[in-house]
């Protein structure tokens, strides 16, 4: 008998699966037990002509191959490779022991070349603690493995130059060698492209603001504006003024995309923040996850990055709903009847929306057609849990045509932009390094709305102007109990950019403009408001 | 069976108002008989009560009523309905709905409501008995105009409902989103008596939204309609509402109106009794300010403000020797005291003058920057300045 180690991705994460094959006289055929998927029952066919065609033809025995342990279910083609190399081992072509601590991932053609599979960056990590010396795998999909650190990993292009790596040392070095080449160009290739500027946007400076304030406090963001306003233009320019992914948040965003086979395995690891614009007709498991087996959705392929939602209104309210413990907790939890499964998905949330249903009212020269009834609908389904988190609430108004024209500069690009949010950030961890001293009471995000104004005012660093200004704002009920900790929260956010440690009454006023306007605004259409 | 209950509410009314005519007796329910069968569908044989009483009428035989009507084709309809309404039970009914029928020949508005080619059989009337008996004494102008009105539009209402609230004139209008629900509003803030006349059952609340005003009018002020309770609102109903409304006014004043609107059939209807139209003029690009430009351009009264628009109603109003005249109270001062703002704030809230404005708008014609705009508006929506018409774009309260 010969093994070898290969991996089971179960969400994220990849499971160790054991590849035993065992030969013996009988039948000439190949059976596979050990709870195999059907792409991984059908790794005999591939394996054994991509054996034929690399000249190592399989024994006219009977071949049995087993996956343990036996109850994880396998899925996909990524078993082909160490398929065929426990095959290969049993049958005599590598010494049995050569394949101690030596695990290897890929799918076969049936002309014994490699290919990638998805979730290479899971299997690496996974195989890396798992304690394996050498790992096999596809040459397009080094880089992406060796994004991993401390995996020993040796890329093979065809079944042949694998079973050499595990026959000759010497040839092993070579192929080392070519493999640390060929990540070398890689990365001399590799083109940094951050995606549209910020700068492209004529006016919108009001939305542009928001758009600041929301990278830099995390927020959540909702933008309303008649269609043609340049609501999806703005969001897609919010990964470009969020801060570069860091080594970890590169290797989750990598991890979800490999997983979901969105990720181009020659890229290494992922440079860009994600952005991803489901369609509102987008079903709960497109956005959520889900499917047998599972895979990422919209919400995971989105992690650290922008979750753009456009026409949020006409989102399922079954999708709506969905969003509120991504939101709450950055992840996702699936639960199906073989188990439940966690992914992440940390992203910033923006919505667009038109101002009612036909798009015309507040609109001048134009009759906006719905009823005050279809209106409350309408933004009905922002209540809730999800238009509860959701900090940042701007009007994005179509732009007078003086506003185009030639672009005079005066508006900062995205880098520039970048920059200010980077530093509110790292104001605001010094600031929260100091005070970690203190008991934590809450953080932004779920759960604060129990939190004593008075703690939470001297954890965020109130002025006595500012103090004064959201005791108005409650006793007016212009706010209430949520809203109260939102401003203030938007506010923190705020004195973060401007980099002072006390919130000012300007910032507590600006945070006030640009929050929910909520059941003031819904009453006013109950009134028959229409511009 | 219900002898007992019939007609008790609308037996005070004529006890109180009308000695002169009996209450419960035959003219009363012949009334309230020829209402309940004009709703069905017959509305014609109002058009007889202009010249024979609603007992004639409710009584006649057949060869009177097509003699009368020189042959008209619902003769015959009329008598089967005739045949099977009993308006002596139909009586309890109004009674249980909270409702008094006040039936055709009440004194005070008769003379109102003669001019009409189909003057109401009676009214069901949702009302204290002193309201009614105020509201049909009082001076009363109908304030109407489009469901679908701009901000501009909701805040003259509402400063117009005002306006004649503080002198004393009753705001009638329709009860609708709105030009009329504002109107409504206004005169009920500044402390005054409204009425508002329904296109369904008195008792019915129409638009479900607007139940707190609808509590407020039948509890201070006066809803009224000459449907019987229970009539659900339907289309065909609200052009006879609006006979009705202008019927029931002095003047009529249409605050914002598209081309085609239902204030303008008020207003039309109105001219045809020879009373006073005014209209607030608009910006003539907006297609809400249509309607009332054009009444404008034909000749109707300019509302140059709400206080002048309070004097020409009471020069033009048939009630020229009103008591409300000499009783005039001058309007509230406005609150001129500096609110302490920033000059952003001040700068801002000019900036809102012509209308609602987004944030960056407010800051390109403040001068300011757009995070400042941003934050003194925070302010002053605080403060109660300026409201919030959509996210991010504001407009002043109207305070």
């Amino acid at each position: 008998m010969a093994a070898v180690r290969a991996y089971a991705l179960i969400g994220t994460e990849a499971v160790a699966v054991q590849v035993e094959a065992h030969v013996r006289p009988g039948l000439p055929g190949v059976s596979m037990v050990g709870l195999p998927g059907v792409a991984v029952r059908e790794a005999r066919e591939r394996v054994r002509s991509g054996a034929a065609s690399t000249g190592m033809p399989l024994p006219t025995q009977r071949i049995t191959v087993n996956l343990s342990p036996a109850d994880v279910r396998k899925e996909g083609p990524g078993f082909d490779l160490p398929v065929a190399l426990a095959v290969l081992a049993a049958s005599g072509y590598v010494s049995k022991g050569a394949l101690q601590n030596v695990g290897a991932m890929g799918e076969l053609a049936l002309d014994g070349l490699v290919r990638p599979i998805r979730g290479m960056l899971s299997v690496a990590e996974a195989a890396r603690d798992d304690g394996i010396i050498l790992l096999i795998v596809p040459l397009v999909g080094l880089a992406e493995v060796c994004a991993v650190d401390g995996v020993h990993a040796v890329g093979v292009r065809d079944l042949r130059e694998a079973v050499m790596v595990l026959r000759d040392a010497e040839k092993r070095e070579r192929l080392l060698e070519r493999g640390r080449r060929w990540l070398r160009t890689r990365k001399l290739e590799a083109i940094v492209d951050r995606g549209p500027d910020l700068a492209d946007i004529a006016g919108q400076r009001h939305a542009k603001r928001a758009l600041e304030v929301a990278a830099a406090g995390g927020h959540h963001l909702m933008m309303v504006g008649p269609p043609g306003a340049g609501k999806t233009m703005l969001a897609r320019r919010l990964p470009s003024v969020l801060p570069l992914l860091d080594a970890t948040e590169a290797l989750e965003v990598t991890r979800v995309w490999s997983v979901a086979g969105l990720h181009r395995p020659e890229d290494g690891l992922a440079t860009q923040r994600p952005f991803r614009a489901p369609h509102h007709s987008a079903s709960r498991s497109a956005v959520i996850g889900g499917g047998s087996p599972p895979r990422p959705g919209e919400a995971s392929l989105a992690h650290r990055g922008v979750l753009f939602m456009d026409e949020f209104p006409e989102f399922s309210r079954d999708v709506i709903e969905s969003l509120r413990q991504p939101l709450e907790e950055g992840l996702v939890v699936i639960s199906r009847k073989g188990g439940s499964l966690t992914l992440p998905a940390a992203f910033t949330l923006v919505g667009a929306m038109n101002p009612c249903p036909c798009g015309n009212l507040m609109q001048p020269e134009r009759v906006c057609r719905c009823t005050a009834d279809m209106l409350d609908r309408y933004r009905g389904r922002l209540s809730g849990a999800v238009g509860d988190r959701i900090d940042l609430f701007i009007d994005v108004p179509p732009l007078e045509l003086s506003a185009f024209g030639p672009v005079d500069g005066r508006d900062d690009d995205s880098a520039v932009v970048r920059a200010r949010v980077e530093s509110a950030r790292s104001f605001r961890l010094e600031r929260e390094s100091l005070l970690s001293a203190l008991p934590r009471s809450s953080e932004e995000g779920g759960g604060t709305g129990r939190s004593h104004p008075e703690r939470l005012e001297s954890r965020m660093g109130v002025s006595d102007g500012a103090r004064s200004l959201l005791r108005e704002a409650l006793s007016r009920h212009v706010v209430g109990g949520r809203g109260y900790v939102r401003a203030l929260t938007v506010a923190r956010t705020l004195a973060d950019l401007d980099g002072v440690s006390a919130i000012s009454a300007d910032h507590v006023a600006e945070a006030l403009s640009l929050r929910d306007p909520g059941y003031e605004c819904r009453s006013a259409v109950a009134a028959g408001v229409r511009c | 069976m219900l002898n007992g209950l019939n007609v008790p509410a609308g037996r005070r009314y004529e006890v109180r108002h009308d000695r002169e005519r009996p209450a419960s007796g035959p003219s009363y329910e012949a009334a309230l008989g020829l209402a309940l069968v004009a709703a069905e569908g017959t509305r014609g044989v109002l058009s007889l009560l202009r010249r024979h009483s609603p007992e004639e009428v409710w009584r006649a035989g057949r060869r009177d009523l097509l003699e009368w009507t020189e042959g008209r084709s619902w003769v015959d309809r009329f008598l089967d309905l005739r045949s099977r309404t009993f308006p002596r039970e139909a009586a309890s009914v109004v009674a249980a709905a909270g409702l008094v029928f006040v039936p055709w020949g009440h004194t005070a508005y008769e003379a109102d409501l003669m001019a009409l080619d189909l003057p109401p059989a009676g009214l069901f009337v949702k009302a204290s008995p002193e309201a009614f008996e105020q509201f049909a004494a009082g001076a009363r102008v109908a304030v109407v105009g489009t469901r679908k009105a701009s901000h501009y539009g909701l805040s003259v209402a509402r400063a117009i409902g005002r306006a004649f609230a503080e002198r004393g004139v009753w705001v009638v209008s329709g009860l609708a989103l709105g030009i009329d629900g504002r109107a409504h509003r206004g005169c009920i803030e500044a402390g005054g008596r409204s009425a508002a006349v329904l296109g369904c059952g008195a008792d019915v609340v129409y638009p479900r939204r607007h139940r707190e005003l609808y509590d407020r009018l039948g509890s201070e002020g006066v809803i009224l309609s000459e449907l019987p309770p229970g009539v659900r609102p339907a289309p065909w109903f609200f052009p006879e509402r609006n006979r009705l409304l202008a019927a029931l006014s002095h003047a009529v004043v249409v605050v914002e109106a598209p081309r085609r609107s239902g204030a303008l059939i008020t207003a039309n209807r109105a001219l045809d009794l020879g009373r006073e139209v005014f209209a607030v003029p608009g910006r003539i690009l907006e297609s809400v300010s249509e309607g009332c430009n054009r009444l404008l351009y034909d000749g109707a009264g300019l509302c140059l403000d709400p206080v002048s628009l309070v004097e020409d109603f009471h020069r033009f109003a048939r009630k020229e020797a009103s008591p409300f005249l000499s009783g005039v109270r001058d309007p509230a001062p406005a609150d001129s005291a500096e609110n302490g703002l920033e000059q952003a704030g001040r700068l801002a809230v000019m900036a809102l003058s012509a209308g609602p404005r987004s944030v960056d708008a407010v800051a390109d014609v403040a001068g300011i920057s757009s995070r400042e705009a941003s934050a003194a508006l925070g302010l002053l929506e605080l403060r109660g300045q300026v409201v919030r018409v959509s996210p991010g774009t504001y407009g002043l309260s109207g305070r």
